[in-house]
């Protein structure tokens, strides 16, 4: 199979299946909902206003003012942003690094993938959250420090997963063709190898995306996170939870739009696997 | 084994440097607003903060070789490392198995559902439930299953956790709305392998031959079907293990149960680095033997893999 | 005798009521004392405490459980006057001599009998250099203790020092009395894990991270006290967490309401609230060192940029009284009350000072803080009201408390937004702070008007009399300058259930100091 014909048809297997189609609404509602909002909603994200302080959802306020009279329709749709950027930015390093890692470790075998491997599973043992936050205390917190703790919590997923699948296809025709031919071991990784582990590397990305935004949120919910004013969904989280009895419409509302957001992302994940891998497709229809 | 030793050494120095590479240290911890320079000074000195990094990490190396993971110096004065330990996993212990009960019995059941009646509405609805509680962040479901159950009906503690050794019942009581949290997007994840690896299964060859030899529906089920899906689904209950060690501890936070992640967390806080150092360590062991727990149960569930 | 017994009928009837409330918190102890009732009470906002010895203690949280430990020689009542605790009465036969005289048959939690002797020792302990307790300096003033006999013990200062009684009450001071045999026995260390004291309270179990358990202490000098039979402190990190383990009834006292909460416990069924203006001083210190805030008129632009009654709302939601200077509204007799010009908010005048400072509009600066509650508020709000006046670029930065601390502490930053806490003497607060030798003058703010006035202040023993206008005098030197911008004195807020009877509020916040005439009916 080449590659070419591989991306075809799974763009369009991608569109038609229905989960995928299901979260693309999901996220194209989303979207739409973000520009709109930022166009028409009379506030600003760090508008305070201490004259209405934690009001109910109004015609006004849809979903209600914070503890410093800020919209947080707003702020959701601002801090939904600053969400998905820091998690996007977070899995693209991530992503990168485990990857390259992953594929050389594969490809070249040896004292260097014994050794490389042995530091990802290190890192893979060492609790997440606790992870993020020795990073935090490190780096300062902030937004960047964010992100980088979420590539550092994906590298070894992204590196074991492009290890394996690297390993798994070194032994492919294509591949020893490439090899007999001259290429060079960079070209061959670039040209031959990639195009074929893109799939689940890139599912693993899809799914990442969700996760990223929920250890985001954790972070900046215990205060770690981005810095204020920002708003992000974490931060918002953590300012509706002080609240809470008062004000429930201001977590509530905010974690359902986080959950919504990611089970957008979650169903688009799904439909991206369904149709990158024809095997299971095949399977479950 | 030998190469679990070598990532138990490469780890612990790999964390102690990361620490010390953090600003502050225990003194100014321990010490707070009163700390003036002369006894900062003294604190130092009595704890060693000033030897060279090198003597401190081989002094705690030492000392952990013989299985003394040292003092609390900025947590809680004193209290051996171990002693800190010993009074928090069982809580995280306690809470993760509960959780994780929990999820399998959640999860076995829908992804059994939802695999056996393929297609049909049992099968969206178990699902999209999946999915669902994929999404949510669990430490938001904490809050409001607080405010439900707590708050609300009454059932459950709002906060704070019994421990096991206690009041057992009181631990099952108290550790409910905690493990619930972490158990239900588990439940998520677990059931949609299960699910995916069951229909999988089904297809094979020798189910295929099992209802063509006319064997009945549920004893294929249980023998043939299940026993097979059963090891990617143990070998993803095992992944989980990192997560319900460490990664609860906003979960932790939101009931108040006394966790090793709470505890690891304040000692990264209060710069009390053996402490941290201690946890990670019994972090890593408990990480590789849950490894060799999976493979165990993963060999014993497939005969094929003995030889 | 009497009382004794009417307490142990009152306790077993109370025990079958808190039987009745809901399991998590508290279920341990019950089970554990027969006897009697078992008060929960919550520390809210930490988690961590490092050491239970008085002369070791330095954060909040150690302070909040010692003061139900321990006893001192005075303490302050609940108006903040000093009053006898372990000693009985004291005299001043010249002011550089403090001579005490001790209550009799004061019992250690041990059972051994508290004497001049351990006052002699816990005094000799604070200022061996080899110990290392955070007060060494400030009680090095104290230049000999001697015991007159086992009930008489006399201090000598190496010159009159005012202080000194505040030094020794039972608040942030490690002057409480520990026992000489028992430290002796166990050795320092082990003495933080498991202290004995003559207080209220006994240690019966420390769960570091999780919880301390007490039984009370039955041979306490105060007859009567304690009402409880055991107490039981958790330590709830969230504050939110505490009160809606309150609301559940899963406790029966949290020390700190947050403030975002108090209008709605004030309504709440079933739980008393109370409030008093609290122990403390929130403010901005900035470095007067470094631009832009080592120029006097962009500090006084800044200052009065802020309307303080506005900002009080804001963070924290009207539960503070503005302030303008450091000593707290709690110590009356040295608290100006007198508007100073900088310390009001005027946007005109504001602008003019700016017009007058090297620096103007979009002048940019970085506001350390951390992100405990409502301190990020603080900052947040203050950044938005001086934005919005001055029209400058001041931006927030977070970093954990104790970087922000101790970077504070290296003058190493532009501005801070910080506080001081159950500090509970005048001279603590503008000597310690502002005075050109003040350990804790981070920014080596030098202002020789000051320090001859804060100098005259210690040597004052009348001190409501004649010390109190020298401490207003300074605040107004201060203020002049503006080496901090100071915002609030926040109210000290505390939530008891109604069946809980006997609850005084202290505005040093007097967690441990307040539990034992708490009754539950």
């Amino acid at each position: 199979m080449t590659p070419g014909r591989a991306t075809g048809g799974m763009w369009y297997t991608f569109l038609t299946n229905r989960v995928a189609q299901a979260g693309g609404t999901i996220i194209v509602s989303t979207l739409m909902a973000i520009l709109l909002v930022r166009l028409l909603s009379p506030y600003g994200p760090n508008e305070k206003d201490y004259m209405s302080i934690l009001h109910m959802p109004s015609l006004a306020h849809p979903f209600g003012t914070d503890s410093f009279g800020q919209d947080v329709l707003t702020r959701v749709v601002y801090g939904a942003q600053v969400s998905l950027i820091i998690s996007f930015g977070g899995l693209i390093l991530g992503g990168l690094v485990g990857s390259v890692i992953g594929m050389a470790s594969g490809f070249w075998g040896g004292v260097l993938d014994a050794i490389t491997m042995r530091f990802i599973d290190l890192l893979y043992s060492f609790p997440t959250y606790v992870l993020a936050l020795c990073l935090m205390l490190l780096l300062g917190y902030g937004s960047r420090s964010v992100s980088l703790a979420i590539a550092l919590v994906y590298v070894p997923n992204f590196a074991r997963l492009a290890r394996s699948m690297t390993a798994a296809t070194r032994t492919e025709n294509y591949v020893t063709a490439a090899r007999l031919m001259g290429q060079s071991p960079t070209r061959i990784l670039l040209r031959e190898i990639l195009p074929n582990i893109a799939a689940p590397l890139l599912v693993q990305f899809s799914a990442g995306l969700g996760f990223g935004i929920i250890l985001e949120a954790g972070l900046s919910f215990v205060g770690l996170g981005v810095q204020p004013p920002t708003p992000s969904l974490g931060v918002m989280m953590a300012d509706g939870k002080d609240y809470f009895q008062k004000a429930p419409w201001v977590l509530t509302l905010t974690g359902v739009s986080v959950a919504w957001i990611i089970l957008g992302l979650n169903l688009l994940g799904d439909g991206l696997r369904d149709a990158l891998d024809p095997q299971l497709r095949r399977r479950l229809s | 084994m030998i190469g679990s030793f070598a990532m138990l050494v490469v780890g612990a120095a790999v964390v102690f440097l990361l620490l010390h590479a953090i600003p502050g240290d225990a003194a100014i911890a321990a010490l707070g607003d009163s700390a003036s320079p002369d006894v900062i000074a003294a604190f130092r000195a009595q704890h060693h903060l000033n030897d060279p990094l090198a003597v401190q990490f081989w002094s705690w190396a030492q000392a952990a070789l013989t299985g003394d993971l040292g003092q609390s110096i900025s947590l809680a004065g004193g209290f051996s490392t171990a002693a800190l330990i010993a009074g928090s996993l069982p809580n995280t212990l306690f809470v993760g198995a509960y959780a994780l009960i929990l999820a399998i019995a959640i999860s076995l059941a829908g992804g059994s559902i939802a695999a056996s009646r393929h297609g049909r509405i049992e099968d969206v609805l178990a699902t999209s439930g999946a999915i669902v509680t994929i999404s949510l962040p669990d430490f938001w479901l904490g809050y409001v299953l607080v405010l439900v159950f707590s708050l609300g009906f009454g059932w459950f503690p709002a906060y704070g956790f019994t421990r096991p050794g206690d009041s057992l019942a009181g631990a099952f009581h108290s550790g409910f709305l905690p493990a619930l949290a972490i158990a239900v997007p588990m439940a998520g994840i677990l059931s949609r392998m299960l699910r995916a690896t069951l229909l999988d299964t089904f297809r094979r060859a020798y189910v295929v031959s099992a209802h063509a030899m006319g064997f009945g529906r549920f004893f294929i089920f249980w023998h043939y079907v299940l026993r097979n899906a059963l090891i990617p689904y143990v070998t993803a209950i095992g992944l989980q293990a990192r997560y319900l060690l460490g990664g609860v501890v906003v979960i932790e936070r939101v009931f108040g149960v006394p966790g090793v992640g709470s505890v690891m967390v304040d000692a990264a806080f209060a710069r009390d680095y053996g402490v941290v150092q201690g946890c990670a360590v019994v972090f890593l062991l408990i990480v590789i033997a849950t490894n060799l727990l999976v493979d165990t149960i993963c060999r014993l569930l497939d005969p094929r893999r003995t030889a | 005798m009497s009382i004794s017994r009417r307490h142990l009928l009152t306790g077993i009837a109370g025990a079958v009521a808190t039987n009745a409330a809901p399991a998590g918190l508290g279920q341990y102890a019950y089970a554990a004392v027969a006897n009697g009732q078992t008060l929960r009470a919550a520390l809210t906002g930490f988690s961590v405490m490092n050491t239970l010895d008085p002369g070791k203690a330095a954060v909040n949280p150690e302070f909040f459980i010692i003061w139900g430990m321990f006893n001192t020689l005075v303490k302050f009542d609940a108006g903040m006057k000093v009053v006898g605790d372990l000693a009985e009465s004291w005299t001043n036969p010249d002011p550089t001599t403090w001579e005490f005289r001790l209550r009799k048959g004061v019992r250690f939690h041990d059972g051994s009998e508290m004497t001049a002797d351990d006052v002699v020792f816990t005094f000799e302990r604070i200022a061996d250099e080899k110990f290392g307790s955070p007060v060494r300096k400030r009680m090095a003033t104290v230049t000999q203790v001697v015991a007159l006999d086992p009930y008489t013990v006399r201090l000598k200062t190496d010159q009159p020092f005012a202080p000194l009684l505040s030094a020794l009450t039972n608040t942030r001071t490690s002057t409480q009395i520990v026992c000489k045999k028992a430290v002796l026995a166990m050795g320092n260390e082990q003495y933080g894990r498991t202290p004995i004291g003559t207080g209220p309270w006994k240690l019966k179990e420390w769960r570091p991270n999780e919880r301390l358990i007490f039984v009370a202490h039955t041979e306490y000098f105060e007859s009567g006290l304690p009402r409880c039979g055991a107490l039981e402190v958790p330590l709830i990190k969230d504050d939110a967490s505490a009160i809606n383990a309150l609301a559940a009834g899963g406790l029966e006292f949290v020390n700190a309401v947050p403030y975002g909460e108090s209008d709605r416990l004030q309504h709440m069924q079933g739980v008393t609230f109370s409030s008093v203006p609290g122990l403390n001083a929130r403010f901005m210190a900035l470095n007067i060192q470094r631009p832009p805030f080592d120029d006097v008129h962009f500090r006084r632009a800044v200052s009065m940029s802020i309307n303080r009654e506005a900002f009080v709302q804001a963070a924290v939601f009207g539960q503070a009284l503005p302030s303008q200077g450091y000593i707290p509204k709690a110590i009356g007799w040295a608290y100006d009350d007198t508007p100073h010009e900088y310390a009001q908010f005027n946007p005109v005048r504001a602008k003019e000072e700016l017009a007058k400072s090297k620096y103007g509009a979009g002048t940019e600066a970085v506001i350390t803080g951390f992100p405990d509650a409502w301190w990020t508020r603080m900052i947040e709000v203050f950044v938005d009201m001086s934005n919005n006046v001055l029209g400058v670029k001041f931006r927030v930065e977070l970093q954990d408390a104790r970087t922000a601390y101790s970077r504070w502490t290296q003058n190493d930053g532009q501005a801070w937004s910080m506080g001081w806490i159950a500090l509970c003497d005048p001279d603590e607060y503008l000597f310690d702070c502002f005075h050109s030798t003040g350990w804790r003058n981070f920014s080596k703010y030098n202002n020789p008007a000051l320090d001859k006035l804060l100098e005259q202040a210690r040597q004052e023993l009348d001190r409501e009399a004649k010390g109190g206008p020298l401490y207003k005098q300074a605040e107004r030197l201060i203020a002049d300058d503006c080496p901090s911008v100071f915002l609030m004195n926040t109210f000290s807020n505390s939530a008891v259930l109604a069946k809980v009877k006997g609850f005084e509020h202290t505005p040093y916040d007097g967690f441990g100091a307040q539990l034992a005439p708490m009754s539950i009916s």
